[in-house]
C-alpha cells in the first residue's frame, strides 16, 4: 500500500497530506535562529575546564592567574557555584525523600568523570575565556576508576559516592503474572548474556545556551537548545534559589537533539548562576569534544536473560536481570531510563509472566540520558536477538516463532501484564508486507540455500517491535511509589487576531520534527483554512506559551498529546465562532460551516461572515455578543491522553500513551575475512495508524535507521580501564556519511488509534531493534560457523573476533 | 594586546574590512564579525561539514580556515545562495524533498552540492553521495537529501538548455 493510499480521515483536507514544511524557508536561506546566532548586548562568554581525570580528589583549585588575565569578567568554582546553588534535582529526591548524593553541575570535592567541569571562566569573548583556562592550575588526588558495570558491583570496587556504600544507586524488582509458574512449567529454559553498547545520537548542533539576568526586574531568562524546558522550569528555579515567576525559558531553533539534550539543563545551572552575578548576558556553547566527552550518553546495559519456553516455540515468561551502566551521576530522568521498557514490557508478544530486576550502577563514565529508542532499545536488542536464538534451539524459523507468540489482531485494545493498554495493530501483517518488500523470505531463503552451497554467506534478519510513544512519566512512580504521576499530555493556544489571521503557541520544542507544519495542517482542517494561513510560533517561550507538565519534545509524544490540545483549543474556537454566527446571521448553529475564512450556512454560500468580521466583532464590540459568549477569539487547551493513569500498588499503569508497530527486514551478504557485510535489500514496516504527514513520517523513519545503522557498525564510545574516552572526536566516533546509508524500501499499514483524536500515534524511535536486526542477520549468515551475536554493536572487528573465536583462534595481533 | 591584521574580503557579492587577531577562525569572523549566522559549526576540526562555505568558488570548511587567509577573496555563504527572493534550485529541491528537519548541517550541504553540480552538472546518485560525504547529517539518513540534490540537477540542466546558460552559481 503506497503511503498516499492510506486511509487518513475522510473529511480531513490537510491531516495526512505530505505539505510542504513551513520551517524550510528559513532554514535553506540561512535564516534560522539556534541558540548560538543569539547575540545580545554586553553579553559575556563562558568556557568550561574540564577533568583529565576519570576518579580524582580535587586538592586545590587555583584561579589567580586566570582572573587577572585582560578580559576575565568572572570565575567560578564547583564549590562556590554548590554554596550558592541547590543541588539538581533528581528522581530520587522528588518523593520528598533526601538524595542518596548531592549533585551539582560542577565537581565538588572529586571528580568521576574525565570532562566533568571543574571551573568556570566567564570573559568578553571565547578566545580569551579559553586563554584564561589555561591558566587555571588545579591540583588532583588520582583515585582508582571503575568503568565495567559488573566490575562497579562487586565489593572493593572503587566507589563513587562513599557516603553511599555501594555503586548501585537504585535496584527493583517487578513481577507480573506468574513468573515462577511459567519457569516451572517451561518445557526449556534458554539463558543468555547479553550486552548493548554506549553511542548517541549526537545532534550535530551542540548543547548551548544564554542567560541574562536583569538586576531591574531580578527576571532570569534563558534561551538554549533544552527538548524539556517546560519540565525542568521548575528544577531550575529550585536551584536557583529563584521563584518561577522569575524563570524564563526560551527555545528557539534546534539543531537536532533525538533526547540527548534533555541532559542541558546542568549546564544552564552554570551560566544561569553567572549571568545572576554579573547582572549581564552570558553565552556558553559546548564543542564538540566536550559534546562526545561530557555532554552526556545513551546507556549501555548488560542484561541477564531467561526465557521460559515450551517445545513449540510457546514463550511463556521472561526473566531480565539488568545492570545500566548510568556513568558518573543520576540526573533526571535517570534512573528511569532503566525500567523505560516497561512501556513495551512483552514487546508484541503473549506472555504475560515477566520478572524485572533492574539495577542502576554508576561509572567513572559520561552520565546518561535518554537518547532515541530510550530504555526500551536495549529490552529490543535482548528480546529480539533472544526470539532468534529461541528459534535456533529449538528449530524454529525466526519468522514462524514471531508469528506464533505475536498478540493476535483481535485482542486489541489489549491491556499487557503491567497495565500498558496497547491501542490496536495487526503484528503479523507488518511482519509480512515488511517480508513482501525485502522480495519475499522464501526467496532469500533459497538464495541462501545456493550462495552457502558457493562459500558465500548471506543472511537474513527479521525483528519486530512497538514503537511506544508519549510516557505518562509514571516509571517515575516505580522507581518512588510517591511521586505520582499520570501526566502524557501537550498545551496548545489559538488566537485568531483582527486581521482573521491565526497564530498558534504549543509547549513542544521541536528538534526538526516539523511542529510548525504539521500543527498549521491540524488547525487548518479544524478551522477551514490553508496551512498557509495559520502561523505557528516557532520554540518555545515559558513566559507565553501555554505548557503542561510534561510538555517538551522527546518520547515520541506529539502525535499522542499535541495533537489533542491543537484539537481542543480549535474546537473551543469553533463553538464560539459558530455561536457568534448563529446569532448574527439569525441561523441554526448546526447548520453552520466553516471554510475557506468564513462561516456560513451549509448549501447557502452566500449567508456567511469572514472569520475577521467575527474577531472584530468580539474584540471590539463585545457588547454585541450573544448572551454568554466570551469577547476574544482565543482559547487554550491543556490536553492530557484520555488513557493516561496513574501507577497502581502492583506497579501497573498505562506507562505510553500509543504503541506504534514496526517490523524489519534485512538481507546482508558477510565477508569471513574481513567481517564486513552489504546490505543486500532492506525494509521496514510502519504503522503509526493515521500520518499527519507521510513525508515528515518516512523521514523520522530514514533518519532513525540511519542512527541505528552507525550505532550498530560504527558508533561506539568506548573507554579504556582508567576511564579515558578514546573516542572524542568525529575522527574516532563515526557518524555514517551519504555513502554509507543502503536503500531503504518503507511500507505503512494503519490501524489508527482508537483513543486519539485523529488516530495518529507516536513514531520516529522504531529503529530501535536496528542492532538486533543486523545481529540475528549476521548469525543467520554465520550459521555454517555457528557464530552467536551477544552485543550490540558489530563492527568488523567485532564481527571477525566472534568468527576467530568460533573457529577457535585467537584474534590476530 | 594581540596584533590584529587587516582582512578585506567579499562575502555574498558585499565588500566588508575588518580587522582581526591571526588566531580568528573564518568560521567565527563570518557568524561573529559579518554576523552572517547562516554558516553553522558543528566539529570545528573539519569532520562534519556544516560550516562550508565557497572560497573564491571552492568548497572550503571554514572551521580550519583562518580568517586572515582569506584576505582578499571572494566567499559565497548560504546567504548568498538565493537571487534576491527568489530561491536556488538547489534550495527549491531541498524544500520540494523534505531534504532537512533540523537544517543545521543544511546551508553546508547546499553549499557542497552548489560545488558538486558546478564540477559534474549530471552526477549519478553515487557521486552524489561521495560528493556530500563530507557531511554529517543526524535527522535524514541523507535519504532525501541525495534525490533533492538528483531533481536539482535535472532542473538546473533543463535551464541552462533553455536559457543557453550555465547556471550561475
Amino acid at each position: 500500500m503506497a503511503i498516499s493510499e492510506v486511509d487518513v480521515r475522510a473529511h480531513a483536507k490537510w491531516i495526512g497530506t505530505p505539505v510542504k514544511r513551513k520551517e524550510d524557508p528559513r532554514l535553506i536561506t540561512g535564516q534560522g535562529c539556534y541558540v548560538d546566532d543569539v547575540k545580545l548586548p554586553g553579553m559575556f562568554h563562558c568556557a568550561l575546564l574540564r577533568s583529565p581525570h576519570a576518579h580524582a580528589r580535587i586538592k586545590r583549585v587555583d584561579l589567580s592567574k586566570a582572573k587577572a588575565y585582560p578580559g576575565v569578567a568572572l570565575t567560578l568554582t564547583g564549590e562556590e557555584l554548590a554554596q550558592a546553588t541547590n543541588s539538581l534535582p533528581s528522581v530520587f529526591s522528588l518523593g520528598n525523600k533526601p538524595a542518596p548524593f548531592a549533585d551539582y553541575p560542577m565537581a565538588v570535592g572529586k571528580v568521576r568523570y574525565v570532562g566533568e567541569p571543574v571551573a568556570a571562566v566567564v570573559a568578553a569573548d571565547r578566545y580569551i575565556a579559553e586563554d584564561a583556562l589555561d591558566l587555571i592550575e588545579v591540583e588532583y588526588d588520582p583515585l582508582p576508576a571503575v568503568t565495567d558495570v559488573e566490575e562497579a558491583i562487586k565489593p572493593g570496587a572503587p566507589l563513587l559516592f562513599e557516603e553511599m556504600g555501594t555503586n548501585v544507586t537504585w535496584h527493583g524488582t517487578y513481577s507480573y503474572g506468574d513468573p515462577d509458574k511459567a519457569f516451572a512449567e517451561a518445557d526449556r529454559i534458554i539463558k543468555r548474556r547479553l550486552y548493548f553498547h554506549r553511542y548517541s545520537s549526537t545532534p550535530l548542533e551542540t548543547f548551548g545556551g544564554i542567560a541574562h539576568f536583569e538586576r531591574a526586574t531580578g527576571m532570569l531568562t534563558i534561551r538554549s537548545n533544552h527538548q524539556i524546558p517546560a519540565m525542568i522550569h521548575p528544577f531550575m528555579a529550585y536551584c536557583l534559589r529563584i521563584p518561577g515567576n522569575k524563570l524564563r525559558m526560551v527555545i528557539g531553533d534546534i539543531g537536532g537533539g533525538f533526547g540527548i539534550k534533555c541532559a542541558v539543563y546542568a549546564n544552564l545551572m552554570i551560566i544561569g548562576h553567572l549571568s545572576m552575578r554579573l547582572g549581564r548576558p552570558v553565552k556558553w556553547i559546548e564543542d564538540r569534544r566536550e559534546h562526545l566527552l561530557a555532554s552526556a550518553h545513551g546507556t549501555e546495559r548488560t542484561g541477564y536473560v531467561e526465557v521460559a519456553v515450551k517445545n513449540d516455540g510457546t514463550i511463556l515468561g521472561v526473566k531480565m536481570k539488568t545492570y545500566d551502566n548510568d556513568g558518573g551521576y543520576m540526573r533526571f530522568p535517570e534512573p528511569v531510563g532503566v525500567i523505560l521498557w516497561s512501556h513495551v514490557v512483552q514487546s508484541c508478544y503473549r506472555f504475560r509472566n515477566i520478572l524485572m530486576d533492574c539495577h542502576a550502577v554508576v561509572t567513572n563514565k559520561c552520565p546518561v540520558t535518554p537518547n532515541r529508542g530510550y530504555g526500551r532499545m536495549q529490552h529490543q536488542f535482548f528480546l529480539e536477538r533472544m526470539m532468534n536464538i529461541i528459534g535456533r534451539e529449538l528449530k524454529i524459523d525466526p519468522v514462524e516463532i514471531r508469528l506464533k507468540n505475536f498478540i493476535r489482531p483481535d485482542e486489541f485494545p489489549y491491556e499487557a501484564t503491567n497495565g500498558s493498554l496497547y491501542d490496536s495493530g495487526d503484528y503479523p501483517a507488518t511482519l509480512q508486507k515488511a517480508l513482501e518488500l525485502i522480495g519475499g523470505y522464501e526467496h532469500w531463503r533459497e538464495e541462501q540455500k545456493k550462495s552457502r552451497a558457493e562459500g558465500r554467506y548471506l543472511g537474513i534478519g527479521v525483528v519486530t517491535i512497538m514503537d511506544s510513544g508519549a510516557s505518562n512519566l509514571g516509571e517515575m512512580s516505580m522507581i518512588d511509589p510517591d511521586i505520582r504521576s499520570s501526566t502524557a499530555g501537550e498545551a496548545a493556544a489559538i488566537r485568531i487576531d483582527a486581521t482573521g489571521s491565526v497564530t498558534v503557541a504549543l509547549g513542544t520544542v521541536p528538534q526538526g520534527q516539523s511542529h510548525e507544519t504539521v500543527s498549521a495542517q491540524i488547525v487548518a482542517d479544524e478551522l477551514g483554512l490553508s496551512p498557509d494561513e495559520v502561523t505557528v510560533l516557532t520554540g518555545f517561550d515559558s513566559a507565553t506559551h501555554p505548557y503542561c507538565g510534561s510538555s517538551g519534545t522527546y518520547a515520541s509524544r506529539y502525535a499522542g498529546t499535541a495533537t489533542g490540545a491543537l484539537k481542543g483549543a480549535a474546537q473551543k474556537l469553533r463553538d464560539r465562532i459558530f455561536k457568534i454566527a448563529a446569532h448574527f446571521l439569525e441561523a441554526r448553529f448546526e447548520d453552520l460551516e466553516l471554510s475557506g475564512g468564513r462561516v456560513f450556512v451549509r448549501g447557502v454560500p452566500q449567508k456567511g461572515m469572514a472569520l475577521r468580521d467575527i474577531a472584530a466583532i468580539s474584540l471590539y464590540n463585545p457588547a454585541a455578543l450573544p448572551a454568554g459568549v466570551e469577547p476574544g477569539l482565543e482559547a487554550s487547551c491543556n490536553y492530557n491522553y484520555p488513557k493516561a493513569n496513574q501507577m497502581d500498588e502492583k506497579f501497573r499503569a498505562n506507562y505510553a500513551s500509543t504503541y506504534a508497530n514496526v517490523a524489519h527486514a534485512i538481507v546482508v551478504e558477510l565477508d569471513v575475512e574481513t567481517g564486513q557485510f552489504k546490505i543486500l535489500k532492506y525494509s521496514v514496516v510502519h504503522d503509526a495508524g493515521n500520518l499527519i504527514n507521510p513525508k515528515v513520517a518516512d523521514g523520522q523513519i530514514h533518519g532513525g535507521f540511519a542512527h541505528s545503522l552507525g550505532a550498530t557498525l560504527y558508533e561506539e564510545f568506548v573507554y579504556n580501564e582508567d576511564g579515558q574516552l578514546l573516542t572524542s572526536t568525529f575522527m574516532d566516533y563515526l557518524c555514517p556519511k551519504a555513502t554509507e546509508i543502503p536503500q531503504m524500501e518503507i511500507g505503512h499499514l494503519c490501524s489508527p488509534s482508537p483513543f486519539t483524536p485523529y488516530g495518529t500515534k507516536g513514531m520516529g524511535e522504531g529503529s530501535g531493534p536496528i542492532p538486533a536486526l543486523i545481529g540475528n542477520a549476521v548469525e543467520d549468515a554465520l550459521t555454517p560457523l555457528g557464530v552467536e551475536v551477544l552485543g550490540s554493536n558489530l563492527s568488523p572487528q567485532n564481527i571477525m573476533a566472534m568468527i576467530w573465536k568460533a573457529k577457535g583462534r585467537e584474534p590476530a595481533k | 594586546m594581540a596584533k590584529r591584521y587587516p582582512v578585506r574580503v567579499k562575502v555574498n557579492g558585499v565588500e566588508y574590512e575588518r580587522s582581526v587577531e591571526g588566531r580568528r577562525l573564518l568560521s567565527d569572523f563570518l557568524r561573529e564579525d559579518l554576523e552572517l549566522t547562516g554558516t553553522h559549526v558543528g566539529c570545528e576540526h573539519g569532520a562534519c561539514g556544516a560550516c562550508t562555505a565557497l572560497l573564491n568558488g571552492q568548497s572550503i570548511l571554514s572551521c580550519l580556515a583562518l580568517a586572515v587567509q582569506v584576505d582578499g577573496a571572494e566567499i559565497l555563504t548560504v546567504e548568498g545562495v538565493a537571487d534576491e527572493a527568489k530561491l536556488h534550485p538547489i534550495q527549491e529541491a531541498f524544500w520540494e524533498n523534505h531534504a532537512l528537519q533540523c537544517g543545521f548541517c543544511t546551508p553546508g550541504m547546499i553549499l557542497s552540492a552548489l560545488a558538486l553540480l558546478k564540477e559534474n552538472p549530471r552526477p549519478t546518485e553515487e557521486e552524489i553521495r561521495v560528493g556530500i560525504s563530507g557531511h554529517i547529517c543526524r535527522c535524514t539518513g541523507y535519504v532525501n537529501i541525495v534525490k533533492a540534490i538528483q531533481t536539482a540537477a535535472e532542473k538546473m540542466a533543463e535551464t541552462s538548455q533553455t536559457k543557453g546558460t550555465v547556471q550561475n552559481v
